[in-house]
């Protein structure tokens, strides 16, 4: 917070001038009413915060078929499945997309959880 | 006065040396290996295992590098005509156990006149395709005969069905003459098909890449789209050829080869009822519906393993040979990507060839959103799908089953895109957009401003889905021909099918449109 005395026309203004400090930009001290040009930003807009990168499907993996929610879970972790029997649900384009399991054996891990939002071919679970 | 028996005796002996073409040894060993020789397969396809062989007698005229030393018997391809059930086909089969089965001027001679006659003729080409590649030794000889190939094979496209099959090596230019045919199957083990094989897309960029990665029936099959039909051993692939053939014309002038049944029964199926699930989010099995919809057993899917958020393949409706075209829900919601509309188009282009009747069954959210999609080009894949059917003249119907939203309801074959027939399930959902989407365009500041907003979506949503979440909307403006019990869609199709078959559509005459590829 600075007082500054400003002189316009021969009028002086006396003003209080908050400096906001804002990631990216460049808070000039030039006293506002000052007529200078206006410092362009020195940064771009700060970039959206990068949703972080699903892991790589490793073996074993089932990867999502198609970006969407995952509506519901039908296992858990240790639980016996045979090939084709149903393991998530997702939710996408109006539409139930139910996701079996390719093969026969266990569940090892659960990589997401109910209401998550996933891409296409981000690992999903993974059956021992 | 007899003819001399010396003669009768050295044709005897040359017909003999043709016939064993690279020696029994090489032929045993094929045999091991569980594959046959050339004419093997060729006796496979041909009714009786007869046929009239064209150019037994053909050897090339090579003098390079030694080879005017090297036999060659037939140069390396075994090219006739047969029958298959009945009807008159030209085949060839390039013969492994000659030079490696190179094409070389005279082989792929033989190749071209085989198809010249077949065109002539107006008969379907088989083509039997397992060669090394290119004799190398006749050097820019070799690379023109493909070349005549290739032209031969852009000749014959869209007048005479042409059929390739993959049963061995297929690389580089080969590659491109089954490309450019009609359907490619390829067999399970043993072939192989790339334009650079591993050693070159390591030496040029690096990569490591196994033959088994993009280069085998399954790879083809599932991630290139290269192939239709993958095979489990040489007699099957030609009997897969021998039943593409059963759904199509000799010809582009004549009509697919098909018994039609004189009585359509108009019994009601209530298992169709039965396999739509009351939750519209649950996904309809769309090969149930064909299953229930189409003659037993006639049901015969083309790339089954490419895309198959999209069905595509051949069917007979009491005794009619039709094509399909069909979401499944199943996968990836059925939403059309770029893969499915390339599928998908081809497909109907194929039916529009061959006069085949189009049936498509509608089930689909939409457009697959996302990055890569539009990145990759949609728009233009998309409107593959939009081409094939506004410049289809062949019958058309159109049974939207459930979701039908936006351009991809377009995209399906509504009655603007040219249906003849539309006929709708009570569960259609005909709309330019889904409920939730459109609320937020028709009354984004309204919810905004509201007290309970969430209570006023819900609200303005139930009454959305009211008026278009039927097919009663597009049924009033005439947009649909009728809205119909699911247990009477057998009959109804078929009735309508048998009403339009006659169909004859002209348009302005042009060198050709401009699908946009």
């Amino acid at each position: 917070m600075e007082h500054l005395r400003i002189t316009v026309d021969g009028k002086a203004y006396e003003v209080v001038v908050e400096k906001i400090e804002t990631a990216g930009s460049s808070a000039s001290h030039t006293p506002a009413a000052a007529p200078v040009r206006a410092a362009a930003p020195a940064a771009s807009a700060p970039a959206p915060a990068p949703t972080p990168a699903p892991k790589a499907a490793a073996e074993g993996d089932m990867v999502s078929p198609l970006a969407g929610i995952v509506q519901a879970i039908a296992v858990q972790v240790g639980t016996q499945v045979n090939e084709g029997d149903l393991v998530i649900t997702l939710e996408a384009m109006k539409m139930y997309t139910p996701v079996n399991a390719t093969a026969s054996g266990t569940i090892k891990a659960i990589h997401v959880k109910t209401g998550d939002a996933v891409e296409e071919g981000q690992p999903l679970f993974t059956i021992n | 006065m007899a003819i001399d028996p010396k003669l009768l005796e050295a044709l005897k002996h040359r017909r003999e040396e043709a016939l064993i073409g690279g020696g029994i040894d090489r032929i045993e060993k094929r045999h091991d290996k569980g594959l046959l020789s050339a004419r093997e397969r060729l006796a496979a396809f041909f009714d009786g295992g007869l046929f009239i062989e064209f150019g037994m007698h053909a050897h090339h005229s090579c003098t390079n590098f030694g080879l005017e030393k090297r036999k060659m018997p037939g140069d390396g391809v075994v090219c006739a005509t047969g029958y298959v059930r009945g009807r008159p086909v030209a085949a060839f089969a390039q013969d492994f156990t000659v030079g490696g089965g190179a094409v070389g001027r005279i082989h792929a001679k033989k190749i071209c006149d085989l198809l010249d006659f077949a065109i002539k003729a107006g008969i379907p080409v088989v083509g039997i395709n397992d060669s090394g590649g290119a004799r190398i030794q006749e050097g820019i000889d070799a690379l023109s005969g493909y070349g005549q190939i290739f032209f031969r094979n852009v000749l014959a496209s869209g007048v005479i069905p042409q059929i390739s099959i993959i049963a061995g090596p297929c690389a580089g230019g080969a590659a491109y003459s089954p490309a450019l045919t009609d359907f490619i199957i390829m067999t399970r083990q043993n072939a192989n098909m790339f334009i650079c094989g591993p050693d070159v897309i390591k030496a040029a960029t690096g990569q490591s890449a196994s033959l088994d990665q993009f280069a085998s029936a399954e790879a083809h099959a599932s991630v290139s789209g290269n192939i239709h039909l993958i095979a489990e051993d040489d007699e099957h692939a030609v009997e897969l050829a021998k039943r593409l053939l059963d759904y199509l014309p000799s010809n582009n002038l004549g009509d697919p080869p098909c018994k039609m049944n004189n009585d359509i029964p108009l019994d009601e199926d209530p298992g169709m009822n039965e396999i739509i699930p009351a939750d519209p989010k649950l996904p309809l099995d769309m090969q149930q519906v064909i299953d229930r919809l189409v003659d037993p057993g006639s049901w015969f899917e083309i790339q089954p393993d490419y895309a198959p958020n999209m069905l595509t393949g051949f069917a007979k409706l009491e005794g009619l040979v039709i094509g399909i075209i069909a979401n499944q829900p199943k996968v990836k919601a059925g939403c059309i990507d770029i893969d499915s509309s390339d599928k998908a188009a081809r497909f109907i282009r194929v039916c529009n060839i061959y006069s085949i009747p189009v049936l498509s069954l509608v089930d689909v959210p939409g457009f697959m959103p996302g990055l890569a999609q539009e990145r990759g080009g949609i728009i233009r894949h998309g409107a593959k799908m939009l081409f094939a059917w506004a410049s289809g003249t062949v019958p058309k119907i159109t049974l939207i089953c459930r979701k039908a939203y936006g351009g991809a309801y377009l995209a399906m074959c509504s009655s603007d895109m040219g249906a003849d027939f539309v006929f709708a399930w009570p569960t259609a959902e005909i709309a330019v957009m889904g409920a939730q989407g459109a609320m937020k365009v028709l009354y984004k500041k309204e919810i905004q401003e509201a007290e309970d907003p969430e209570a006023l979506e819900k609200e303005l949503r139930k009454a959305y889905s009211e008026k278009f979440a039927s097919p009663y909307q597009a049924a009033s403006n005439g947009m649909i021909t009728d809205v119909i019990d699911p247990a009477v869609s057998r009959s109804t199709l078929a009735l309508a099918f048998r009403g339009i078959i006659a169909k004859h559509e002209t348009r302005p005459p042009k060198k050709h449109g401009n699908i946009p590829l």
